[in-house]
């Protein structure tokens, strides 16, 4: 099947500044990709190349099988772009923008876009200027999703909504992958990305970090077992075990982290009077902040 | 009005063009509106202090023509202050059309529509144009309107023909200011350059007239292609009027050209 999305060795530099460095992601059709790093990772950087705002400095990428910049319009026709903090016309009403951007796609969008509107619960009435962040942002999600788009290539979209809204978010993306699209979206809300995307890319300072499906993050997420004994235990070395990162204790407490199996850490720990045992489910955070982590040892 | 970019161009500055018109309009009838009276004056006293090259500066280089209503609207309109007015207005819109956009960050979402860049420029270039003829057309009116009321006796062809100039010239000045925002994406150069370059073209016209050594420079100024066959009189330099023309659509050559290859909103 070939890749909604395509980059090999896509790169952008701002002067001496890496914006993105050889940066090679795959996406398949039909999936949510999640793109998650912190501010300044290089995600609005690699999305801004994607839409041919910005030049790449080496490297290509490709959208349906299509080259980013010979043929943009094509591929903005098909997708819905949600950029990073973005700004619309500020002077006029959320209807009129609709219509504009509406008549510039050339589609019969407006309705939907109405419909769109309702269930986001935005009044269309109202000057762009005299928004609220989160009604901003829901008229920047109601014109990405209008057309009914292949692709949706969204910018850190939930930012400033409120929950009952973001449930409502999440329930579009999932009707958008029903009918076949394909949702790229960046986020730094972990649970977010753990919760709609089938796949994730973690970048960090411009490069990709990893590149997994989110089961996978969560296998090798770090787990937490916290062992209560019934006296203090000094004699046993639980960080000599395979995959254990951390060990904290505190009288009768032991605080024990890994990524590895839990068996050699419960059959170390059976050789004392173990009170209690209580276990930390593997978040994606968890793995998330490893690999920074790691980075900054 | 909103559903093509050249309409949400002009929308935005409706009311810019409205205040404007009606600037330009109180500022014709406030000059004309003294013709008849200054005309029993004679105009060599009033500036009979006043050094050559101060006027010529100023547009006025033929004292005695100023007791004709073309002398009189020429000097005070066309060959002076009105024209720079213009043409500052198309330098402030061809600076910001673009820039305004990616400073505040609309222009990522204009260019996610499918819409090329080629096209962006161009829309907003036509619109540019469309406002300046629009407010050279309502100072032609104002003019026509004039004309019987303090009897300047302007002709038809004189008044169609210099306005064509004003808006080729402002558009000139505004297309040029244009292209150096959409090469460099820096509204305060492209004002900056733009502005001074003005300023420089219509002092060489003006000075040119009265300071010898600078008389061979006069025919680079585009002021020198508009004004000094005197259109208002209907007499039209037509190499001139093309001359601006053409170098219009240079810039605009330049500003499709340099939008397009450069990373949009860094």
């Amino acid at each position: 099947m070939t890749a909604i999305i395509e980059t090999r060795g896509l790169t952008k530099f701002y002067g001496p500044t890496r914006g993105v460095e050889d940066l090679n992601l795959s996406i398949e059709p039909g999936q949510v990709f999640g793109f998650l790093g912190p501010n300044g990772a290089g995600k609005t950087t690699t999305f801004r190349l994607l839409m041919d705002l910005l030049r790449p400095t080496s490297g290509t990428a490709t959208v349906f099988g299509l080259d980013v910049r010979d043929h943009s319009r094509e591929i903005r026709s098909r997708t819905g772009f949600m950029p990073g903090d973005f700004a619309l016309y500020s002077r006029m009403t959320g209807e009129q923008t609709i219509e504009f951007f509406a008549a510039i796609r050339k589609s019969d969008a407006v309705g939907q876009a109405r419909r769109l509107a309702e269930r986001l619960d935005l009044d269309l009435g109202v000057q762009v200027r005299n928004y609220s962040t989160g009604n901003r942002q829901k008229l920047g999600l109601v014109q990405a999703f209008m057309h009914q788009p292949e692709l949706l290539i969204l910018d850190e979209p939930t930012g400033g909504l409120d929950p009952i809204i973001q449930q409502e978010f999440y329930g579009l993306v999932a009707e958008t992958v029903a009918y076949g699209a394909t949702v790229f979206l960046s986020s730094h809300v972990l649970p977010e990305v753990e919760r709609v995307a089938d796949r994730v890319a973690v970048i960090r300072h411009g490069t990709l970090v990893r590149v997994d499906e989110v089961g996978a993050f969560k296998r090798t997420a770090s787990r937490v077992l916290s062992f209560t004994f019934a006296q203090p235990v000094t004699d046993v070395e639980f960080s000599d075990i395979d995959g254990v990162t951390a060990v904290h204790s505190e009288g009768n407490r032991v605080e024990v982290t890994t990524t590895g199996s839990l068996d050699p850490i419960i059959k170390a720990a059976a050789s004392h009077e173990v009170v209690d045992l209580e276990t930390g489910e593997g978040e994606l955070e968890d793995a998330f902040l490893s690999l920074y982590q790691d980075d900054e040892t | 009005m909103i559903r093509t970019l050249v309409g949400k161009s002009v929308w935005e500055r409706r009311k810019p063009l409205l205040w404007w018109t009606i600037g330009m309009a109180l500022y014709v009838v406030l000059n004309v509106a003294f013709f008849p009276s200054l005309r029993e004056e004679s105009f060599d006293e009033i500036f009979e202090t006043v050094p050559e090259a101060m006027l010529a500066a100023f547009g006025i280089q033929d004292i005695a023509a100023l007791a004709t209503g073309v002398g009189y609207v020429n000097s005070q309109l066309y060959d002076g202050f009105g024209t720079i007015l213009v043409a500052a207005w198309a330098i402030a819109i061809g600076a910001t059309t673009i820039s305004n956009e990616e400073d505040s960050k609309t222009m990522d979402m204009l260019l996610s529509l499918p819409v090329e860049r080629w096209k962006v420029v161009v829309d907003k270039w036509a619109a540019m144009s469309g406002l300046l003829i629009g407010l050279a057309a309502s100072i032609g009116l104002v003019l026509a309107l004039s004309n019987p009321i303090w009897d300047l006796q302007l002709t038809a062809a004189g008044l169609l023909w210099v306005n064509v100039g004003l808006a080729l010239l402002a558009i000139l000045f505004g297309s040029l200011a244009l292209a150096v925002s959409a090469v460099t994406g820096r509204k305060g150069l492209a004002i900056g350059l733009s502005g001074g370059l003005m300023a420089l073209l219509f002092l060489l016209y003006g000075l040119g007239a009265v300071v010898e050594a600078l008389d061979p420079w006069r025919v680079v100024s585009p002021f020198y292609w508009y004004l000094n066959s005197i259109p208002l009189a209907g007499d039209v330099s037509w190499p001139g009027y093309a001359g601006m023309a053409i170098f219009t659509l240079a810039f605009l050559g330049l500003a499709v050209w340099g939008f397009d290859r450069r990373d949009v909103g860094v």
